[in-house]
């Protein structure tokens, strides 16, 4: 489903901040992008979504690069940002109804679709108003309501925990389950290290914008030499390694 | 750091800003012939206006209620940031010389601006009613009358923290009242009992300093307020120049989305969002009323061919110079970019947009140059003219002006 190659890249060509990274997201799979602050997990993010250019390696999603075909490329994902971003002009049911718009979705399928999620992240009272006078976690709820109205093949998550309630961060991950069920790729970017060790099926550690580990927990195991460290273990073992 | 030092470091700053914007208006492009231009206009304007007023007119009244709003809104600049609920908060009690050396600047720009007030109102009070000596007796009285309001909106401010909203914003409506009788006595008799007015905001003034508590302030209301006053400055200044850190106020107008949505069901994507961004964002749609407003009352007292293909052209350009705008993907969030839709569909939505606008303001001066005299052959020759040029502009120059933006 998404296939990044020796991808090189940051916000300027003299400094990369993340350097030849390779990794795959398949279908019915979710992999975890963990790593420190300033790893290159974001920089990673926005290569991907097409807000960074490559300076060097390449990214697809189901074998079609963002230059080949923009469109087409852009409407297979959808992506929840680690901060909640809005329209300040949109009420909650207009940021849903232009995501419909924009994804062309049938009438139909939006109503439905709307109302299942506005239900389960209990936001139906909320619809008629304007997201900045939200609480950080509703913020956060109306970025994934926006994301999961779209049913894409693949979806970017960053952080997607930060401000939720508990109870929305088990329908998050319902929810989440319940795509990759479906076949959906989920790339999934998290410090929750105990979530991420629960859910994902294999694992990204960045380390100094480089990939440090990959693969399944056992494999990282492996390649870290830790064969009975858990998912944080392996993790503080890294970041130790680079401050000794 | 002294709390009052703090104050003039930021409100030096602030002038420093306003000032290198103003020097950017002044060297930019065409815009002191426009407003040259438009205040030449506005005069010739006036001076009709004061000749047609008819005889039976209640002018007192009437300037009494005009000079009540500036007086009654006279809202302290505090210059207070969001980070200040987190670090001055703590500093509370020892704020005092802050907000003194606030309430004075406040007071001395609320001074000027009733002057400037005056002094537009001084032609038609001396033609119409009453003689420049009386004139410079009631300025000082309604400075005074000033002082009352500036004091009292401050301690209205500070009595939110115990008071409901609709309760100070009944104490306000009172203050207006006082303020529109005040007025009115002093321009319309002026006589020395009239004086005795002057105790009622005196008792008022007497009355809130005994209920208003020392603590807390009203920090929430002066961050939103600062907030607002920020944005409103900016919204002023971007008729005249492009600006990036342009801040903006969402106002949800219900009514215009119900209409938008009754006439306009299936729109694309774009169009959706930049309608209502249009009718929403503060001061766009409100800035298209007031090109409207001035195009219809420069009309109404200058009915001619020429002054309403001026209209036109201004009124294109001032709207070609705020619209664009609307398009600069910085002010969206990073969902703008990800839309699997192309940019031509995002210039085709701002295009048609934009064609709808300038087509409506030229149609709805139609009927008003009618009715203010001209021949409808005439108007309907010239606005003809103005659809031409709306539709070139909205096709071909804003376009290219997206493209410059991006």
């Amino acid at each position: 489903m998404l296939s990044i190659q020796q991808l090189t890249g940051g916000y300027s060509r003299q400094k990369p901040v993340i350097h030849d990274i390779s990794l795959e997201v398949n279908a019915a799979e979710i992999v975890g992008l963990i790593g420190v602050n300033g790893a290159g997990k974001s920089t990673t993010i926005k290569h991907i979504l097409g807000l960074l250019t490559p300076h060097h390696g390449s990214i697809t999603v189901n074998g079609i690069s963002l230059q080949e075909d923009p469109l087409h490329f852009r409407k297979q994902m959808s992506y929840i940002p680690e901060t909640p971003q809005f329209y300040e002009e949109l009420t909650l049911w207009e940021h849903l109804e232009l995501t419909a718009r924009a994804y062309q979705l049938s009438d139909k399928e939006f109503q439905e679709r709307a109302q299942h999620l506005l239900k389960i992240f209990r936001m139906e009272k909320v619809v008629k108003w304007f997201p900045h006078t939200f609480s950080k976690g509703m913020q956060q709820k109306l970025m994934i309501l926006c994301a999961f109205l779209v049913q894409p093949a693949l979806f970017i998550v960053d952080e997607p925990f930060v401000g939720l309630d508990p109870l929305a961060i088990q329908a998050l991950v319902d929810l989440l389950v319940k795509k990759k069920e479906d076949g959906t790729a989920i790339l999934m970017s998290t410090h929750i290290l105990t979530m991420a060790e629960k859910y994902c099926d294999r694992f990204v550690l960045l380390h100094e914008g480089r990939i440090a580990l990959q693969g399944t927990l056992e494999e990282m195991r492996a390649q870290a030499n830790k064969p009975q460290a858990t998912l944080e273990e392996l993790f503080i073992h890294i970041a130790k390694d680079s401050i000794q | 750091m002294k709390s009052d030092l703090l104050f003039q470091e930021r409100k030096a700053a602030s002038w420093t800003k306003a000032i290198r914007i103003i020097q950017l208006i002044i060297g930019g492009g065409g815009t002191p012939i426009v407003i040259g231009a438009m205040v030449i206009f506005l005069s010739i304007a006036y001076a009709r206006l004061i000749k047609w007023i008819p005889p039976e007119t209640p002018l007192p009244l009437i300037l009494a209620i005009l000079l009540s709003l500036p007086l009654t809104f006279s809202f302290v600049r505090t210059w207070i940031q969001p980070a200040d609920l987190t670090f001055l908060l703590p500093m509370e009690a020892h704020l005092q010389g802050y907000f003194r050396q606030s309430l004075l600047y406040s007071l001395w720009v609320h001074l000027f601006r009733l002057a400037v007030m005056l002094l537009i109102l001084l032609p038609l009070y001396q033609q119409r009613v009453g003689d420049s000596q009386q004139f410079w007796l009631i300025f000082v009285l309604l400075c005074l009358l000033q002082l009352y309001n500036t004091y009292l909106s401050w301690l209205e401010d500070r009595l939110t923290t115990i008071q409901s909203k609709g309760r100070v914003y009944t104490w306000t409506f009172f203050r207006w009242l006082v303020n529109v009788w005040i007025c009115y006595f002093l321009l319309s008799k002026l006589e020395w009992i009239d004086l005795l007015s002057l105790l009622v905001p005196l008792a008022h003034l007497i009355y809130f300093r005994s209920i208003t508590p020392a603590y807390p302030y009203p920090w929430m209301l002066w961050k939103e307020r600062e907030q607002k006053t920020i944005a409103n400055y900016y919204s002023l200044a971007s008729w005249f120049v492009d600006l990036r850190e342009r801040r903006f106020i969402v106002k949800e107008r219900r009514w215009i989305t119900w209409i938008m949505e009754k006439i306009a069901h299936r729109q694309t994507a774009f169009s959706y969002l930049f309608w209502r961004i249009f009718f929403r964002q503060g001061d766009l749609f409100p800035t298209y009323l007031r090109i409207l407003l001035w195009g219809l009352m420069i009309l109404l007292f200058l009915p001619h061919p020429g002054v309403l293909a001026a209209v036109d052209l201004l009124s294109i350009w001032l709207l070609i110079s705020q619209l664009p705008q609307m398009t600069r993907i910085e002010r969206y969030p990073v969902l703008f970019r990800l839309y699997p839709l192309s940019s031509q569909e995002r210039n085709r939505s701002f295009t048609y947009l934009c064609l709808g606008l300038l087509s409506f303001l030229c149609l709805l001066l139609i009927p008003a140059a009618w009715l203010a005299g001209l021949p409808l052959s005439q108007v309907l020759l010239i606005q003809l003219g103005g659809l031409i040029i709306s539709f070139l502009v909205s096709y071909f120059y804003l376009p290219k002006q997206l493209n410059k933006i991006r």
